[in-house]
């Protein structure tokens, strides 16, 4: 469809000079065998590194655990393990080989584009001008008629009415009869260049990336100002040229639930000593300062700067006290005599085997205070508040209703820290390759011949017309010009 | 009155219209002809108004009402049915034809039935997790679904083709079309089966083919394999027999070849925006347009098996049997990448 079968002589004239010593180079790239054996092979590889976790991605030691299940037999397991590391099985999208691998393609792109082009280019800005008898009369779009005018008026009427189509046309002259040749969306046989090249620049993107940017994970804890980060899979921190400061940090939940709604960070960048910008970022909203992004990736609680709040409700009259504490220090409710104090909370509240209340992670997915009830006769009863559940009752008799109503320590936020300079060349050639595709696939390329010979007192004029596809569609915008030709006879008559 | 309620609506238009389509072919009266058409497009508002509700629905419970309801297993795979059943309408529309609606009804309801049924994948509208609060997803999502209707229909008319075509019952395009199609059959049967069981007799079942093929019953599921192989051995037979009269039903093998072609030209497209607006999405998340998730990767096989198909089609020339195949195995590509993956492999997009 993109390409029209080149003549072997065309075919012969784009190919490398023969006996060069680029010539096997060339039919190495460009052979159909080598181009798909290099696409089989990625395409291997690729699926292998699904199955198997890969550094970075999954955990590489479930493919143990793969592995024993495949062999049934852990000592072989482990040699088999031990060889698929040392190849790069679990690590293959890094591996030379998978570079190797990219690299050929992206030459053969380059080479087969490069020896297809020159036909096209032909194609495109070389056209036959005068089509021989031949062409009118086995073109698959053809119509021949008869017209009065001479055929210079004639022409000029045609001309008018292709060039009012969208179609631009040229004249020509061969034994004797004028020739007009009219075309469009001829440059969208180069889509499919633009396409190849477009991988090619996605690569270029990808490459800059890994050259020139860097990855890694920042958290810090909130009221910190740092400019330190760890680089992905390093060891040790690395600086950033500015320093950032988070100010707060917060989770909103759906009601009645532990899933995390939103999260987010309020951040002000510090350079050079200077507060210069203040962001609140959130997962899908990130935070861009001099070419380094910052974007939310996690949180959690630092268990330090806890500060928990219990309301207590006196039933006797009403009177409802929120209690603020950051420590053990027991407090008093006013009107009463009972002072309460708080032991322990737990911020994901569970029961361990031996029925012990526990917490099973440092996230707030279920706190729970414990708290003591100190009463003016000396008696302590003790109660557990659920935050999420302030109507479950563990301690009866209590002389106050207790509600464990808010909870906050420090907590720090969890960032990941981009620079990545080849982005922008990445989005580049995913839109050339859209647009590239658009124009191969769904714009089609033209293209009408004219024949106007005097005979007579009249003008014979041959059409014939073909497109490289969706050839139902100019099929019928043919006919349509075709009839617009005649309607010319009909007018003079 | 809510949104399931319509989606069943529409599955049973889609299950009566697979009905009604196959008497049209065998009569080819106009009045049934368009009582399949009307039945369809019922069935296609129906699930229209479905899907707005269900966005309605889910933008009361999360707050975010910019987000179609395209964010789990269900809501993909019902939007699935609905870009087939819209694609193939055009199609009928544009191309004055109905006879394909013998193959796009069926995949209409077994995408939509079979996710209604699944006990183990949740109808409920579940909050949006931070990540998925994104004006990306819709950009995605539809892109990337709409490009598998496409292919899906491709595979459709290529396994049709693949039967048509054939002259033996030995050859192995014969033989690839004929086990496609006894699947999609034998899945739709499966799926009948456990719709009969659970929404007539009332029996509650752990998972999806429980009353089949994932029979705790070791008979019924031997019963099962044998019943699928006698199908298989019927129709591979049945097949070349009455190999003229079938063929006459449908238009032209030409036809039927470009079609499958322009599905592809059209779902390739679609698909490779979709992979665009995955890794746009990703760099906007997480700060990283690719990270060989197997999903990504996944998309990725998919991509390059069309993109395969496309070159042998223009620069090999290849027509007919050989592009049908690389269209069925593309498609299988593409049930890989959408379902397989996520039971098979672990990874990031552990939404759908």
């Amino acid at each position: 469809m993109v390409q029209e079968t080149p003549t072997p002589a065309a075919a012969d004239e784009s190919a490398a000079p023969k006996n060069s010593w680029y010539s096997p180079l060339v039919t190495f790239f460009s052979s159909v065998h080598v181009a798909v054996i290099t696409l089989i092979l990625l395409a291997t590889i690729s699926i292998i590194g699904t199955v198997l976790q890969q550094e970075n991605i999954g955990d590489v030691e479930d493919n143990l655990r793969l592995l024993q299940q495949f062999f049934g037999d852990a000592g072989r397991a482990q040699r088999a393990y031990d060889v698929a590391e040392k190849i790069g099985f679990f690590n293959l999208y890094h591996t030379w080989y998978f570079y190797t691998l990219l690299s050929v393609l992206s030459v053969s792109l380059i080479v087969c584009s490069l020896k297809r082009l020159p036909t096209t280019w032909r194609i495109m800005a070389r056209p036959k001008v005068e089509l021989e008898d031949a062409g009118f009369k086995n073109s698959p779009n053809r119509r021949a008629l008869s017209l009065r005018q001479p055929a210079a008026e004639a022409a000029a009427a045609v001309s008018g009415i292709l060039a009012k189509a969208g179609y631009r046309v040229r004249e020509g002259e061969r034994d004797g009869a004028r020739h007009l040749f009219a075309q469009k969306g001829a440059y969208s046989r180069l889509g499919i260049y633009v396409t190849h090249f477009s991988i090619i620049i996605i690569f270029i993107g990808g490459i800059l990336g890994s050259l020139y940017g860097f990855k890694g994970a920042m958290n810090i804890v909130e009221g910190e100002t740092t400019d330190e980060y760890m680089p992905r899979g390093g060891r040790q921190t690395a600086r950033l040229p500015f320093q950032v400061r988070c100010d707060d940090f917060n989770v909103d939940y759906y009601p009645g639930s532990s899933r995390p709604k939103d999260f987010y960070s309020r951040l002000t960048v510090v350079d050079g000593g200077r507060e210069v910008l203040k962001e609140r970022i959130e997962v899908n909203s990130p935070l861009k300062y001099k070419g380094i992004w910052f974007y939310q990736s996690s949180y959690g609680d630092t268990g330090r700067g806890l500060t928990a709040t219990i309301r207590a409700v006196d039933p006797k009259s009403g009177a409802a006290h929120d209690l603020s504490f950051t420590d053990r220090t027991p407090q008093e409710v006013p009107g009463t005599q009972v002072r309460v104090q708080l032991q322990r909370i737990y911020p994901d509240f569970t029961m361990d085997e031996n029925r012990q209340p526990t917490s099973r992670s440092n996230q707030p997915r279920n706190p729970v205070a414990q708290v003591g009830v100190l009463l003016p006769d000396g008696r302590t009863q003790v109660a557990y508040l659920f935050k999420l559940r302030p109507d479950l009752k563990t301690a009866r008799d209590l002389p106050l209703d207790l509600s464990f109503t808010n909870v906050e320590s420090l907590q720090y936020t969890g960032l990941q820290v981009v620079h990545d300079p080849g982005v922008w060349v990445i989005w580049t050639g995913c839109s050339l390759m859209v647009l590239g595709l658009w124009f191969a696939f769904f714009v089609s390329h033209r293209r009408v011949w004219v024949r106007l010979r005097e005979e007579g007192g009249a003008t014979a004029v041959a059409l014939a017309g073909n497109a490289n596809k969706n050839r139902e569609t100019f099929g019928e915008e043919f006919e349509k010009l075709g009839d617009a030709v005649q309607a010319l006879a009909e007018a003079r008559a | 009155m809510n949104s399931s309620m319509l989606f069943n609506t529409s599955m049973v238009c889609y299950l009566v219209a697979s009905v009604i389509y196959i008497a049209h072919l065998s009569f080819r009266s106009t009045k049934v002809g368009w009582t399949a058409t009307g039945v369809t497009a019922l069935g296609f508002v129906a699930q229209t108004v479905a899907l707005g509700m269900r966005w309605y629905e889910k933008t009361v419970l999360t707050g975010f009402g910019n987000i179609p309801p395209l964010s789990n297993m269900y809501e993909s795979m019902v939007f699935w049915s609905w870009s087939i059943i819209m694609i193939y309408l055009i199609f009928e529309r544009v191309y004055r034809n109905r006879s394909l609606g013998v193959i796009a009804a069926p995949l209409g309801f077994l995408a939509i039935a079979s996710i209604s049924i699944a006990p183990n994948i949740s109808q409920e509208i579940e909050p949006l997790v931070p990540a998925l609060q994104s004006n990306w997803l819709a950009a995605h999502v539809m892109t990337s679904f709409l490009g598998y209707a496409a292919f899906s229909i491709s595979f459709g008319v290529s396994v049709l083709y693949l039967i048509l075509a054939a002259e033996k019952r030995n050859e192995v395009p014969y033989i690839v079309g004929m086990a496609s199609l006894v699947t999609m059959m034998t899945l739709i049967a499966a799926t009948a089966l456990d719709f009969i069981v659970q929404k007539v007799a009332g029996a509650a079942q752990p998972h999806l083919f429980a009353a089949s093929f994932a029979s705790p019953a070791a008979g019924v599921k031997v019963v099962s394999w044998l019943a699928a192989a006698a199908i298989f051995a019927l129709f591979w037979y049945v097949g070349t027999l009455y190999h003229d009269r079938i063929a006459a039903l449908f238009p032209g093998m030409k036809i039927l070849d470009d079609l499958s072609y322009k599905m592809v030209m059209v779902g390739f497209p679609l698909l490779t925006i979709g992979i665009v607006t995955g890794a746009a999405w990703a760099n906007y998340a997480w700060g990283t347009y690719w990270s060989w998730d197997p999903k990504e990767t996944w998309s990725l096989i998919t991509w390059l098996i069309y993109a395969a198909y496309l070159h042998a089609r223009f620069t090999a020339g290849w027509r007919g049997k050989k592009t049908a195949i690389l269209s069925v195995i593309g498609f299988a590509a593409v049930v890989f990448t959408y379902i397989g993956v996520n039971f098979v492999l672990s990874g990031l997009h552990s939404y759908a």
